[in-house]
């Protein structure tokens, strides 16, 4: 019986399809430009045409902006990817999705940033040089972030609500550089 | 190509910041106009890391110079150069031999590893590096230091020995973009040292991996990997998931 109620709880909750509970249906991922193009890397690859996704963009002087704002129809079908991002917690696939259009903020440069999914809206912390985004509430009132820094050869990226790790997303650059991670950032306890 | 000795002892290792004892050179040197290079090179140059310490253990050291009529400008071409291996016979022995049994207790267990990075040539890291520092902290083409091996024209210098800096800015940003960067990159690391691999390893949760004491190690999540890597002298550093080294940076 308490298998049976596991089961029907899964088949109504799409996080349990990755072994894993998220806050309110918010995800987080990366947005990277690559070759004039724009791509969006998550580990949800069922992003529905309405959801609201808010993206990082390159502002003047290689500082990082808060946000551009599409929706799941901005995107097209996503792919399987095998490429620089992976799920550093539980390793589960990583999808990536094409912009159909790229957004003119994001022409120029190459850019990496952070993407926020699901929740309507996100900001910039003030204090961070853009790598803290705040997300609305938890549901203990407790205000989510995503916060992003640099390992020693690519990027880190954190969803954490209520003081617990619920995303780790890891972008492989492919060439070494100065890390700027917060050991803490490792050691916060993962929600289940 | 000229021998150049230097003009008092030198201990590379001591004193330059690459691997392996490569000396670097100041730009202006390699990019003399071309009739004083077309002679015996025997003017006094400095290394770029400054003079020897007093006491430090010193020996001479030769380096070849390129004459800059033989350099070749900067520009995308040269993103497909010194590519990064993926070969484990490219670490060096004692961490290839570790890795390897690490990689061959994980198959055993019934998981997979795809490596995505062992060894990256320094001078890879150095074209990334001061084509960032042109193309985007403002580095002036003609002062970036040459590296011995990559006869690279970072000023598009003509036949004068004149600098071109717009066109220099130019093909350093065709670098950039050329090789994807959105960072700086560093001119070390343990992957220019061989001591550093990246490998995405799969399909071990839930199951159990042998240390090298051949111990039954359950793995509940990826993290439990990290004492088992350990047992064979393969150090997660836990800010990179791809990442591991001999010690752990």
């Amino acid at each position: 019986m308490h298998r049976i109620l596991i089961v029907l709880a899964c088949a109504t909750a799409a996080a349990c399809a990755t072994g894993q509970t998220k806050d309110a249906g918010i995800e987080t991922g990366f947005v990277a430009t690559v070759d004039g193009a724009a791509y969006l890397y998550t580990t949800d690859s069922h992003l529905s045409a309405t959801i609201p996704i808010q993206l990082q963009y390159p502002g003047a002087k290689g500082s990082v902006q808060c946000c551009l704002r599409l929706q799941g129809d901005a995107l097209e079908a996503p792919n399987g990817s095998t490429g620089p991002v992976s799920d550093a917690l539980f390793g589960n696939p990583v999808f990536r999705y094409r912009l159909k259009q790229m957004p003119a903020a994001l022409k120029g440069d190459p850019f990496i940033g952070a993407v926020v999914i699901g929740a309507p809206t996100a900001t910039a912390d003030a204090t961070s040089a853009g790598t803290i985004l705040r997300i609305g509430t938890a549901p203990s009132g407790n205000t989510s972030r995503v916060e992003t820094c640099l390992g020693s050869e690519g990027s880190n990226l954190f969803l954490i609500a209520d003081g617990k790790l619920r995303t780790q997303l890891y972008y492989a650059f492919g060439y070494d550089v100065t890390a700027t991670c917060d050991p803490k950032l490792f050691d916060l306890p993962t929600a289940q | 190509m000229a021998n150049f000795r230097h003009p008092w002892p030198v201990n590379p290792r001591t004193l330059s910041p690459w691997p392996n004892g490569n000396a670097l050179i100041p730009y202006p040197v390699w990019n003399a106009p071309a009739p004083l290079l077309d002679s015996p090179l025997i003017a006094p140059f400095s290394v770029a890391a400054g003079q020897p310490a007093a006491g430090a253990g010193v020996s001479s050291t030769t380096i070849a110079l390129t004459p800059h009529s033989a350099l070749e400008r900067s520009g995308a071409q040269w993103v497909a150069r010194y590519p990064t291996s993926t070969n484990l016979g490219d670490l060096t022995p004692a961490f290839s031999k570790a890795v390897t049994s690490f990689i061959a207790a994980i198959e055993a267990a019934g998981g997979s590893v795809t490596i995505s990075a062992t060894y990256r040539p320094p001078e890879r890291a150095y074209l990334m590096h001061y084509a960032w520092a042109i193309a985007k902290d403002g580095a002036s083409p003609a002062s970036i230091e040459a590296k011995a091996g990559v006869n690279i024209d970072w000023a598009h210098l003509d036949a004068t020995g004149q600098s071109d800096p717009k066109a220099a800015v130019k093909a350093a940003s065709a670098m950039v973009s050329g090789y994807a960067m959105a960072h700086s990159a560093v001119l070390v690391s343990r992957h220019t040292q061989k001591r550093a691999i990246d490998m995405t390893i799969s399909g071990v949760v839930g199951k159990s991996v042998n240390d090298a004491s051949g111990k039954a190690m359950p793995i509940h999540s990826l993290k439990d990997l990290n004492p088992v890597g350990k047992s064979y002298g393969v150090i997660k550093l836990v800010s990179d998931a791809p990442h591991w080294s001999d010690d752990g940076h």
